[in-house]
């Protein structure tokens, strides 16, 4: 949802290395991360917050894969994952690198890097040496997305 | 001179029964070849034995047509043509006398002016077809078994049965 | 109407005008499934909306790829809209389904509908050749328009004929294509327009029904007929074929097929309202022309024909089946055969007839009807109608041995010039067979009884006839009294017939180059013995003298029908000898050689003065046949009369066949007319289909008859066919009418291979005149592609 931005984020991990007070440290959470911010449901392996101004502008993830869920506003179910996420909170844009794919009911996009602006809903995908791949279902089996 | 009396017919042991196929559900020929073989000594089979071999008729087709006319274009001479392709297949399927078309046929005189008399020359015609085709067919699978029956009696070394 | 033959792409470069796509998987299902598959898209570059508002559309550019179902996209750039299923793809676009294949520089659609349209387009057709390109296709399912589209079959390097049409409707799922406002190219030559044309895309039934067929002719000047195929059920369909002769009017040919459980069937007719070619030319007609007395009187205006056969199983042991035939008049035949076609047919028959068949039984009840089609001869040259006729056979076999029978037919004859009458013939018969594998003996006792209701016109021509040939035998004058006492409406017949035969089977086996043979020896006897009775007071209905034959060696009558029983005491000594290969049983060699001698005089005639049978010994009858091999065969037949020192008969028959589709024939035919013991026939014919190579092939035929000194037909031509074209021109020289003038034709026929062929089918002509122009009519079933299908009687009455 795009109200998901003002929500809470909440993190936990089996352990997390983080300086608390300076900014500029690292702050690293490792072992079946979680992530939540409203609908936001993020599970990786290794979580690499980077802070600034008191807040959190930006989290790399690894993982084997990275798993992100999210409902849109028009309520559909959007999923993806990928090996590796770099989550942008100010421009609030998911990179997903490496094997990635976001699927939706009506259909999935896979590639080795799509870029998902969650403000507009724009999708980019592919790159030089990589081809990105998309499937719509036909509309009648479009309930039971896989 | 090497002529001797014809043997009888003997079927191979592992023929078994004998199921005669036909294209044409009304066909004679499949009927006449039927009691031939059983005087043969075959065993005939129904429609839907599995394990029979099956003389297969493939097809029957007639043929009349004109082989010579006169100087004003009018048929006067036709030949009635009668062929038939069969084979006959063991109970494995394999081919014991292979697949072969027999063509027979008979010319008669048809006069333009006087045509009395053409329709029944030519039942008499296709009835001693028939009798012929049969005679054919049974010959030629005959010529195929002797040779068998003899392979196997002398491990076809020389013809000496 | 015929089928047009499997076409032989043989000739053709492999050289497709749309490449295979490498990257495009296996079409899966075919376009009525297609919608049901996910639509799966590949690309470098993807921008498109998450959300998928209806206006929402992604952009994928770098090569892109979309696959449906058995269709597949090519395009540099596409954008799509998910929620609508419309697309625009752009440049280098490349599309492909279970039908065709196509290059196009823009295409746009919308998957929902399954509509696409692509714009300047190069395609070709994946399940029949045809290729060609369009300025636009519309596509919507399995139907395809193409706008402003050139159609051909050539390879784009030997572009020998094109169809450029305005638009070209393709329906794949019907197999039809239907081509508006077409002008057809030989070469750069335009050289047809047709404003409405309808061909088949796929080789389903309907190969060959539909190509225009146009001619050109004296005596129907230009000749266009447009076949119409409408399939109007799984098991039944119909053609028109509206025909147009710039001479004589229009024309309307149809036909309509049917196939249901029990049987099938097949109805056609041709009407023509209003014909110009009695008014035009009216000559053709005269009574008296050229010495040949006609009794034609001029046809009316309106001309046409009917054909119906149909059969019908009423369960395993009886069918029913009928062959109805009419023509509008004795000039139709000659009227509206092609010019290019010998007919030889003089009557048209009709029969209608249920059939039944046992074990040990046969019983018919038919009945057949003669109309007369050649203005020639009139209906005292047709047989008697037979309406009805019931046929009878039983024979029921007592232990291995004997063999109890009776062969009955009762008919009612009907004759328009000779009146007619009813009669019985019945043959009750016992007969044993004794022998083993090497002998039989079979003598056989029958007892014929034939009797009559005459009908008072053909009693009283009968006793006036033999009244008059007493009178003229006896030198007594003829009067009213005598003919009286020749009057009998009830005549009978009743003798018994005995004969026996007997053959010895002696086999013996050789090598003979390497393979083995059986070669068998068949000395046969038959004894004959019938009473004499005079029979002239018995009419002819359906009775005449057989021809001489070796069949005729060893039937207990001389003639065909009941009317006549010969008396006979005789004998038939014959020998026949066969060599069989032992490998596969076929016949390569036999020969046969009989006689009859007669022990009495045989004094049973047709007609008071015909000569009668003297004792002494027939004809010898000598027949051999000859097939070394699959491509030789050879057969003759010849007949030799002690008693004039004659021949009565001399044929021979060579056909050879040349590599996969030449044939030459080389045939000699004497006959000696039996009742007047001259010359009846002598005739040479030569015909072949000689395949020089690939694309030239020479076509010839001459038919001399040497009694009359005069060319029957010579045929000469030659055909060039390649890869998608084949051009035949034929010269033939033929007996156009029955006044036995002679006709020049020479025809050129262009045969568009794929698209049919314009003008005069000359393979009809070709194949009665060279046999085995088609293989298939060699052996009538060429044994290796045999489909297991109904038996035909490949007789039909109307050429």
């Amino acid at each position: 949802r795009s109200s998901d931005r003002n929500q809470p984020m909440d993190l936990d991990a089996n352990h997390t290395d983080c300086a608390v007070g300076n900014d500029r440290g690292p702050c690293l959470f490792k072992g079946n991360v979680r992530i939540v911010q409203g609908t936001l449901r993020i599970s990786a392996a290794t979580a690499d917050l980077r802070r600034g101004g008191g807040d959190i502008q930006k989290v790399f993830l690894t993982g084997a894969p990275v798993q992100m869920e999210q409902q849109l506003d028009n309520g559909e179910q959007v999923s993806a994952r990928s090996s590796r996420v770099e989550y942008d909170l100010q421009s609030e844009t998911v990179v997903f690198i490496g094997n990635a794919t976001l699927s939706k009911p009506d259909g999935s996009v896979s590639g080795e890097r799509i870029v998902y602006n969650m403000a507009s809903g724009q999708i980019q995908a592919g790159s030089e040496n990589s081809r990105v791949k998309v499937r719509f279902l036909p509309k009648n089996r479009q309930a039971k997305a896989d | 001179c090497g002529f001797h009396l014809r043997s009888a017919l003997t079927l191979p042991p592992d023929l078994g029964p004998v199921r005669i196929a036909s294209a044409d559900p009304y066909s004679p020929l499949a009927d006449d070849l039927a009691q031939a073989l059983e005087r043969a000594g075959a065993q005939g089979a129904t429609e839907d034995d599995a394990n029979a071999a099956v003389l297969d008729l493939i097809s029957e087709r007639w043929g009349d047509s004109p082989i010579s006319v006169d100087q004003f274009g009018r048929a006067q001479e036709f030949t009635l043509r009668y062929a038939v392709v069969f084979e006959l297949r063991r109970v494995d399927g394999t081919a014991l006398v292979p697949r072969q078309a027999i063509e027979l046929s008979r010319d008669y005189v048809a006069s333009p002016t006087n045509a009395i008399g053409t329709e029944g020359e030519r039942e008499i015609l296709q009835r001693e077809l028939r009798r012929e085709m049969t005679a054919s067919v049974l010959r030629r699978i005959d010529a195929v078994l002797v040779r068998g029956a003899a392979g196997a009696a002398a491990g076809d070394a020389a013809p000496t049965r | 109407a015929e089928g047009e033959d499997e076409e032989n792409w043989g000739l053709c470069p492999i050289e497709d005008v749309v490449p295979v796509f490498p990257d495009a998987p296996a079409p899966t299902g075919d376009a009525g499934t297609r919608v049901q598959f996910p639509t799966d898209i590949s690309g470098d570059l993807l921008d498109g909306q998450l959300e998928g508002e209806a206006d929402d559309t992604a952009v994928i550019r770098g090569n892109v790829t979309l696959t449906r179902g058995d269709q597949f996209l090519g395009t540099d750039q596409m954008t799509y809209n998910p929620e609508t299923g419309r697309y625009v793809a752009e440049g280098s676009v490349r599309y492909q389904d279970s039908g065709m294949r196509i290059t196009a520089t823009r295409a746009e659609g919308d998957q929902q509908a399954d509509r696409h349209r692509i714009e300047d387009v190069r395609y070709q057709l994946t399940r029949r050749r045809g290729n060609g390109g369009a300025e636009r296709v519309e596509l919507r399912g399995d139907h395809g328009a193409l706008i402003g589209s050139t159609y051909s079959t050539c390879a784009p390097s030997q572009r020998a004929w094109e169809l450029r049409a305005e638009r070209i409707d393709i329906d794949t799922a019907e197999g039809l294509g239907v081509a508006r406002n077409a002008t057809l190219r030989v070469g750069k030559v335009p050289v047809l327009y047709v404003p409405w044309f309808m061909f088949p895309v796929d080789d389903r039934r309907r190969t060959g029904l539909l190509y225009p067929r146009v001619g050109n002719s004296g005596r129907n000047g230009f000749d266009w007929r447009q076949p119409i195929y409408l399939n109007l059920a799984p098991n039944y369909d119909a053609t028109l074929e509206p025909r147009l002769m710039s001479k004589r009017g229009v024309a309307l040919g149809g036909e309509f097929r049917w196939l249901y459980g029990q049987g099938n069937g097949r109805v056609a007719g041709t009407w023509m309202p209003d014909d110009q070619l009695p008014d035009d030319e009216p000559d053709r007609y005269d009574d008296n022309r050229d010495g040949v007395s006609t009794e034609a009187e001029r046809p009316g205006r309106n001309r046409g024909m009917f054909h119906l056969d149909a059969q019908h199983r009423l369960d395993t042991r009886w069918h029913a089946a009928t062959n109805l035939n009419w023509v509008s008049d004795t000039h139709y035949v000659e009227d509206f055969s092609s010019s290019t076609l010998t007919n030889s047919a003089y009557f048209v028959s009709s029969d209608i007839g249920v059939f039944g068949r046992g074990r040990n039984w046969e019983a018919s009840l038919s009945a057949d009807h003669y109309q007369l089609a050649d203005y020639t001869l009139s209906d005292a040259n047709l047989p008697f109608h037979r309406l009805p006729r019931l046929v009878a056979r039983w024979s029921q076999p007592f232990g291995r041995l004997l063999e109890v029978g009776v062969d009955a037919e009762a008919v009612r004859f009907d004759h328009e010039v000779f009146g007619g009458g009813s009669r019985l013939d019945a043959r009750p018969y016992v007969s044993a067979t004794i022998g083993g594998a090497a002998w039989y003996v079979a003598p056989r006792l029958a007892w014929r009884y034939t009797g009559y209701a005459l009908e008072n016109d053909t009693a009283d021509a009968l006793a006036e006839a033999r009244a008059r040939a007493f009178a003229a035998e006896n030198g007594v004058p003829y009067t009213p009294a005598l003919d009286a006492s020749f009057r009998n409406r009830s005549p009978s017949r009743s003798l018994p017939i005995g004969s026996i035969d007997a053959g010895v089977y002696f086999d013996r086996s050789f090598r003979f180059r390497g393979e083995r043979f059986l070669q068998t020896l068949e000395p046969r006897v038959f004894y004959l013995r019938v009473p004499y009775e005079n029979q002239d007071d018995l009419p002819l209905f359906d009775t005449n003298l057989m021809s001489f034959s070796w069949g005729q060696l060893f039937r207990d009558n001389r003639y065909t029908g009941a009317d006549r029983q010969a008396d006979a005491n005789q004998i038939t000594t014959a020998l026949t000898t066969r060599f069989i290969s032992e490998d596969d049983g076929r016949e390569r060699l036999s020969a046969s050689l009989g006689q009859i001698h007669y022990l009495d005089e045989s004094r049973v005639r047709l007609y008071a003065g015909e000569p009668s049978i003297e004792r002494g010994r027939s004809a010898w009858v000598a027949e051999v046949g000859f097939m070394p091999d699959d491509r030789w065969s050879i057969g003759a037949a010849y007949q030799w009369n002690p008693k004039f020192r004659r021949e009565d008969l001399a044929s021979l028959r060579v056909r050879y066949l040349v590599g996969e589709a030449g044939v030459i024939n080389l045939g000699y035919r004497y006959r000696r007319d039996p009742a007047t013991g001259n010359d009846l026939l002598e005739q040479a014919d030569l015909s072949f289909l000689y395949p020089i190579n690939q694309n030239w092939s020479v076509v010839g035929r001459y038919y001399y008859s040497l009694l009359e000194k005069k060319e029957l037909e010579t045929i000469a031509g030659v055909q060039w066919e390649s890869c998608c074209l084949a051009v035949r021109v034929v010269g033939r020289r033929y007996l156009r009418n029955r006044t036995g003038e002679l006709n020049n034709a020479l025809q050129v026929e262009f045969e568009l291979k794929g698209l049919g062929s314009a003008g005069q089918k000359t393979e009809r002509v070709l194949r009665r005149a060279i046999l085995g122009y088609d293989r298939d009519d060699l052996y009538l079933v060429p044994p290796s592609s045999i489909p297991r299908g109904p038996v035909d009687d490949t007789s039909d009455p109307l050429p």
